[in-house]
């Protein structure tokens, strides 16, 4: 009887326990993130956040404890795949590229939802992609975007959606200084390959530098392969995985066809020519910890010629009315302040092909993802979440930019101007919550037109590439990950090698055969037919 | 026979080979200072600096205005002082008992140790454990994973059994205990062999960062040399996808100057620096010793 009784007491105490708690305030959810940050948020110095956090629970009616969780960029797939097996992963993290979205998707590890329910919580946000974002300029892409989102009938991940993406990216910048010297304008500029190589030539030989010395060469890495566009072809070379072309249906790798030969033999010529720099692969593009898009060589007068950069990395300062861009900064502080560079034309081969890789306006690199772990309900109230940054503007404008007057001001254009760095706004609480509202801007009107509309630099861009054979076309045929790309990493190494040996004249372009078989040997024939089973099914 | 103070050319030979080897080391570092004191237009423009053509301590001025750099220098002090001298320690204790020939089953606790540097867990397992044992975010997730080394303990081990029997024994007979032989004999005889391996332990926290990387999610226990990466390479990669699209944040990134991140590494990398040479003379005594006897 006694035990009957202490169980009764000790029933009636969970009772009371278990109520008291619901009388009181609702405790806010947790919710932690972990997106694109610049460096960690100093939580005594966070200043955004409960900001944010207030803004959802007094005008939206959403009561949550943001954690704002720091994940170094450089390795940042290493250290939350640690967390995700050991349970500690937060609960909104980035899907990085397709490649990871698919193996967090195989995996289990990331959430589904249908899109019904993504439709439920966050109208706004699903009605604005479907009216094809902002303008309704992306309205022929959306088909692409729900590709992207969907796995199998579910969502997956919420993809960014760029009107910027499909913009060629990268251009050919001349240096000023030599192509004065050897009288060429913007105007003369090369537009064919033969006068290409031919002003390669001179740059190698006629010392545009006027140093007396022959240490000039023509082209950079990068510029090198901007022939390949004049072939059509995007190239992967070197380093990275090549595209796909469409010849007649039929999907192939642009590493192994005939243009690509033809392109290397050109280029093996010009080597043997001296107006290439035998150490063309040694890294004077792109120098191993300082900023990527830098070209050494052409900054510092080693080549004439390079396409490692974007036209904003080489924007003038007029444009903003800032220092002027990142590379060009670099290029004034060491060839001087009334140094000039030219933005050039891509050459145009025998069909009259030109140009250089151009993206797509879908992509889910800085997209957010969800922790299998969490609940509908949370996930719900992260889509009510991200439809209230797409909503209220004032929200929107506060986890992006912070406090106006001092973390930023706004510019009569209609963009902003940030007050502090990038790492110190980050200290604050600025972008912490970047994954909770879209990929890096809100799915609304006021975010577009931030990031790209009222943007000088994105108008600035697309006015050079206005000009004819300053814009560029060539998209990879595939633009999905394929089944076994851990392949490439094989085939890119034959790839380099072979097609480095062939230029530096150590192999001779007749072994361009034997190399395609033993590509086609070591995986590509596999990739090849996935590709094509992929441009099938599409 | 050959006088030892008498030129020769073999010596001569010896000599500029050993000024070259130096010199490729001094230079670098001196590249490295000057860098440091100079305008980033001077510092962007690259090539060697043997003498700063204008000098500035602003880049130093940033460097020790960044809290991250105090913070970690905090972190990396507590992790060095308290790891390396537990380390040593219990180390050392352990080494002790299998330099004793009587100890039981020595051959095979010795293999059972050495067994140790052929395998790892691997980075996950690793992580669980440390995780359940709920180190996470804590010193001590810095210093319990790796805290005795196989191969240190195995030259401490080959040093002690290098010290005469003879010594203990007539400590026993003086009445001390085995404790007491380790703590006031044992250890004041090792010394050149304890620092040598203090110094590999100091050097190894001062410079670890993996780690920290995986375990610590609190910034403020963030050490000095993840501070020191963040720096160094912020905006070193192009973090864009294939689909070429310019992430709008990232091109507006300001990226660290070269001089910034040559003052960084000099403020980081001074302190051990400076440690080295007081160390040293113990260096080479010490692990010859140890490796002439088995």
């Amino acid at each position: 009887m006694k035990g009957t009784r202490i169980l009764a007491l000790a029933l009636a105490a969970m009772l009371v326990i278990t109520l008291v708690p619901a009388l009181a305030e609702e405790a806010p959810v947790k919710i932690s993130v972990a997106g694109y940050m610049f460096g960690p948020v100093d939580n005594d110095n966070d200043v955004i956040t409960p900001l944010v956090e207030q803004m959802l629970k007094e005008k939206h009616g959403i009561n949550v404890d943001i954690e704002v969780v720091y994940i170094e960029q450089a390795n940042y797939s290493e250290i939350l795949n640690t967390r995700l097996a050991g349970g500690t992963a937060p609960d909104v993290f980035l899907a990085q590229s397709a490649t990871t979205l698919n193996t967090y998707y195989d995996q289990g590890v990331i959430k589904t939802w249908s899109k019904e329910f993504f439709q439920e919580n966050a109208p706004d946000v699903y009605s604005f992609i479907e009216n094809g974002a902002a303008y309704g300029d992306l309205a022929g892409d959306v088909e692409a975007w729900w590709k992207a989102a969907l796995r199998d009938g579910e969502m997956v991940v919420i993809p960014s959606f760029k009107p910027d993406g499909s913009m060629p990216y990268k251009t050919l910048i001349y240096r000023g200084d030599w192509l004065d010297k050897l009288g060429v304008t913007e105007e003369t500029l090369p537009k064919t390959v033969d006068d290409f190589v031919a002003l390669m030539t001179r740059f190698a030989k006629e010392d545009p530098d006027g140093n007396g010395q022959d240490d000039t060469f023509g082209c950079s890495l990068t510029a090198m392969k901007a022939l390949f566009g004049s072939y059509g072809l995007g190239i992967g070379f070197s380093g990275s995985s090549s595209y796909w072309v469409n010849k007649d249906g039929v999907i192939v790798s642009a590493d192994v066809t005939d243009e690509a030969k033809e392109v290397i033999g050109i280029l093996a010529k010009m080597y043997a020519d001296g107006l290439i720099d035998p150490e063309f692969v040694a890294g004077k593009e792109s120098v191993e910890g300082s900023y990527w898009a830098i070209s050494h060589g052409m900054v510092t007068g080693l080549y004439g010629v390079s396409a490692n950069a974007s036209i904003d990395h080489y924007r003038l300062k007029e444009v903003l009315g800032d220092d002027g861009g990142r590379c060009a900064q670099e290029y004034w502080a060491v060839n001087g302040a009334d140094s000039t560079f030219v933005y050039g034309p891509w050459p145009a081969g025998p069909k009259g092909d030109y140009g250089w890789e151009v993206g797509t306006p879908v992509a889910v690199s800085e997209s957010a993802v969800y922790n299998a772990d969490m609940s509908d309900e949370k996930l719900a109230l992260i889509f009510k979440i991200l439809n209230a940054f797409a909503t209220d503007e004032e929200l929107y404008m506060t986890a992006f930019a912070g406090i106006e007057g001092t973390h930023y001001e706004k510019n009569e254009n209609g963009t902003i101007k940030r007050l502090m760095g990038n790492e110190e706004l980050n200290a604050v609480g600025v972008w912490g919550c970047r994954s909770l509202y879209g990929a890096d801007r809100a799915f609304s009107q006021l975010g577009y037109d931030l990031a790209f509309y009222n943007d000088v630099t994105i108008a600035n861009r697309l006015n050079w590439f206005k000009k004819d054979q300053y814009n560029s076309y060539i998209q990879d045929a595939v633009t999905e990950t394929l089944p076994s790309n851990d392949l490439f990493a094989e085939l890119n190494t034959l790839r380099d090698e072979t097609w480095t040996a062939m230029i530096r004249g150590e192999k001779p372009l007749d072994d361009w055969d034997a190399y395609v078989q033993a590509w086609l040997a070591a995986g590509g024939q596999t990739l090849t037919d996935e590709a094509n089973e992929w441009y099938a099914g599409n | 026979m050959v006088n030892s103070s008498r030129f020769s050319v073999g010596k001569a030979i010896i000599y500029a080979l050993l000024t070259l080897l130096s010199a490729s080391i001094v230079i670098a570092f001196w590249h490295l200072l000057n860098l440091s004191l100079s305008p980033s237009h001077i510092a962007t423009k690259g090539g060697l600096l043997l003498y700063p053509r204008e000098a500035t301590l602003d880049n130093y001025a940033r460097v020790i205005g960044n809290r991250y750099i105090w913070l970690g220098y905090k972190n990396t002090l507590i992790r060095t002082v308290i790891g390396t001298v537990l380390q040593l320690f219990f180390t050392a204790m352990g080494a002790y008992v299998l330099s004793k020939r009587f100890f039981p089953h020595r051959t095979f606790w010795t293999f059972f140790i050495v067994f140790t540097m052929f395998f790892s867990g691997g980075l996950i397992p690793t992580y669980l454990v440390v995780k359940n044992l709920g180190l996470l975010d804590t010193y001590a997730s810095m210093i319990l994973p790796g805290f005795i080394s196989a191969y240190n303990m195995v030259i401490m081990r080959n040093y002690f059994q290098s010290l005469p029997e003879e010594i203990e024994e007539s400590c026993l007979i003086d009445g001390a205990g085995r404790f007491r032989i380790f703590l006031q004999i044992i250890l004041p005889l090792s010394k050149p062999i304890l620092a040598t391996v203090a110094l590999w332990l100091v050097v190894g926290h001062w410079n670890s960062w993996f780690d920290v990387l995986i375990y610590i999610a609190d910034d403020t226990k963030f050490t000095l040399q993840i501070v020191l990466r963040r720096i160094i390479i912020t905006g070193s990669k192009e973090i864009l996808d294939t689909s070429a699209a310019a992430n709008a944040a990232e091109m507006e990134s300001v990226v660290s100057s070269e001089g910034l991140k040559a003052a960084c590494i000099f403020v980081t990398t001074l302190p051990i620096l400076c440690a080295y040479p007081f160390v040293q003379k113990f260096f080479v005594k010490g692990i010859m010793i140890g490796s002439l006897k088995g």
